[in-house]
């Protein structure tokens, strides 16, 4: 070996010995630099498909009192449709932040699951809807628990999903390097806590922590005695967590026998759909695990396809739910003056009706990909010293996948992401 | 003569040394151990394919239950797959929730008791399909023997978690 050569080498070799006391579990080399804004996130997809129209421009009224600022009543030939709702809020939420007024789901077909993905991953996507097909790119659940820092478990990372379908699987991606080891756990707790579920995974064997250590023994020896040619795959959660887990699921049974979840947002009865139940076990999260990162959903204004004045009534619900949200997280130690609040459709709907009338008269709308399907709101809350308070911007400002970007921003692992990555910006014309 | 006497001498000193050499040497014995008759496999247990969720709720249900699964219990279990990211965790409420059934054909702990060689070939058999081999059933049966605080169910929990259960 040449003088030189072996001084390269050598002085490679030290460097090396000397800095991997210092990589981190995510593969960099060092910890991120960006600063954490606050402790916590909470994204709100008030999705389904809502048109500014009936939202931000009030055309029919303020359907969403607790979460925008505006008067004006409900148009009259639908008032009878509408359900009594607890009274507003003094204060809506663009009091306690910045609402983007025209904001757009630029790219892509106006479809649910289009919409959904985008809004997770921060990235347009054009593949059609595939069920169970996990996403292209990374979600911001895999990009939060990858380049955090310091890393933690996936019970901090969470995806409440009001239905089944194709949305349970946005948890994480299938993107090379990311994966289920830094997915979020998901519950579509509307398909989970009910007497068909809990027939089947409810009223479980109890075993004694010795009894649970001895087969955990067993299970050992069997698996040292097993080879398999498929590679172990990633686990979501670690055993531990798991436990706390399964924990948490006997929770949701006991406290819905215990008629707990009868009138969870106090509505009063005969008001409760979905949605506002979707809401409720988002509630249960936080109570429960205080994550940094919750991304939940509505779509019960999709109704819209055959029924608006409905829909309208849903979007009032869905306004309803978002505050009883906010509420709940500022009564939350530990996430209170804490925690940004982001609340945004995934898409539109048309500016034409489709051919059907409900029975107040009104033309139901699709959304098919025209100007009206992209345009939607997008409301930030959160502390004053972090979020622009009762800001309002109506100029056209900001795309659904900056939205990821924000988040990454918030929590301080954005400069941790590699380049290029992401394609959208951080909304920073919301904060100080 | 003087030869004569040197000779002597020589092969006198030869004859010590190689007394002293020998002395040095260990004795050598050969022990013959007696090889017990046991089925020794070559390697460890091999099933390259993971089942499907469809896959592992339909045989797990079998297994326990002896007899098919009915379709509205296969779509409650699917639902609740579905429903919650952690499929391990499903997994093993579903375990939990079959094992805590009254109809479930779950042996007696002095059925074990009585016959723990016999019980253990019928569980590997049942849930694995195969024999086990003789390492594993000494430590199964030893394992009964030893902790009288087994009883079936842990047993059949054990089995119904591992990895092995999950392929074939």
């Amino acid at each position: 070996m040449k003088r030189r050569q072996f001084i390269r080498t050598a002085g490679a070799t030290v460097a090396g010995i000397a800095a991997a006391p210092y990589i981190l579990p995510s593969g960099s080399l060092f910890a991120a630099t960006g600063n954490r804004r606050v402790g916590h996130v909470v994204f709100c997809m008030f999705a389904g498909g809502v048109r500014n129209i009936e939202t931000v421009h009030m055309n029919d009224g303020n359907l969403l009192p607790n979460l925008i600022t505006g008067a004006g009543g409900i148009s009259p030939d639908i008032l009878g449709g509408m359900t009594a709702l607890p009274a507003a809020a003094a204060q809506s939420l663009q009091t306690f932040g910045t609402v983007f007024k025209e904001f757009r789901y630029a790219q892509g077909p106006t479809g649910h699951f289009n919409g959904h993905t985008t809004a997770i991953t921060g990235q347009y996507t054009q593949v059609d809807l595939n069920l169970r097909e996990r996403p292209e790119k990374p979600t911001v659940f895999e990009l939060y628990r990858k380049h955090n820092n310091p890393a933690t478990s996936a019970l901090n990372a969470w995806w409440v999903s009001n239905g089944l379908g194709p949305y349970p699987s946005l948890n994480y991606s299938n993107y090379p390097g990311y994966g289920i080891g830094f997915g979020a756990n998901m519950i579509a707790a509307n398909s989970l806590v009910n007497a068909d579920a809990y027939s089947v995974i409810g009223n479980t064997k109890n075993f004694t922590d010795p009894q649970l250590a001895k087969a955990a023994a067993l299970r050992d020896f069997l698996d040292q005695q097993f080879k398999t040619l498929t590679p172990d795959s990633a686990r979501l959660n670690t055993a531990s967590d798991e436990t706390r887990l399964k924990l948490f699921i006997n929770s949701l049974y006991t406290k819905a026998f215990s008629g707990q979840f009868n009138d969870p947002l106090q509505t009063g009865p005969g008001v409760m759909n979905g949605d506002l139940y979707n809401i409720a076990f988002a509630e249960e999260v936080i109570t429960e695990f205080k994550p940094e990162l919750l991304v939940v959903n509505l779509q019960g204004v999709d109704v819209c396809h055959s029924n608006f004045t409905e829909y309208c009534d849903n979007i009032r619900k869905s306004d309803y739910a978002v505050r009883h949200l906010w509420d709940k997280i500022q009564a939350t130690p530990g996430m209170a003056n804490d925690t940004v609040l982001i609340v945004a459709p995934e898409h539109g709907r048309n500016y034409d009706p489709n051919t059907l009338i409900d029975s107040y008269g009104r033309r139901a709308f699709d959304h098919t990909g025209d100007a009206s399907s992209r345009e939607i709101f997008c409301l930030i809350a959160g502390p004053s010293s972090v979020v622009k308070q009762n800001q309002l911007i109506s100029t056209n400002m900001g795309e659904s996948i900056d939205i990821v970007p924000t988040i990454a921003w918030l929590l301080g692992f954005d400069s941790a992401i590699p380049s290029g990555l992401l394609p959208g910006s951080p909304l920073t014309a919301a904060f100080n | 003569m003087y030869i004569h006497k040197l000779n002597i001498v020589i092969i006198t000193l030869v004859i010590i040394l190689g007394m002293l050499v020998s002395a040095c040497k260990k004795k050598e014995t050969t022990y013959y151990y007696e090889v017990p008759d046991a089925a020794v496999t070559g390697s460890s247990v091999i099933k390259p394919n993971q089942k499907s969720t469809l896959e592992y709720v339909s045989i797990l249900y079998a297994d326990l239950m002896g007899q098919s699964i009915p379709q509205p219990e296969l779509t409650r279990m699917v639902t609740a797959y579905e429903a919650f990211g952690d499929d391990r965790i499903i997994e093993d409420l579903i375990i939990r929730n079959l094992l805590n059934r009254q109809d479930a054909d779950i042996p007696t702990t002095p059925e074990m008791r009585a016959n723990p060689t016999q019980f253990v070939d019928a569980m590997y058999q049942r849930f694995l399909v195969r024999k086990p081999n003789d390492y594993e059933r000494m430590y199964w049966v030893q394992q009964i023997q030893q902790d009288t605080s087994l009883h079936p169910d842990i047993l059949y929990y054990a089995v119904l978690t591992s990895a092995e259960y999950r392929h074939y």
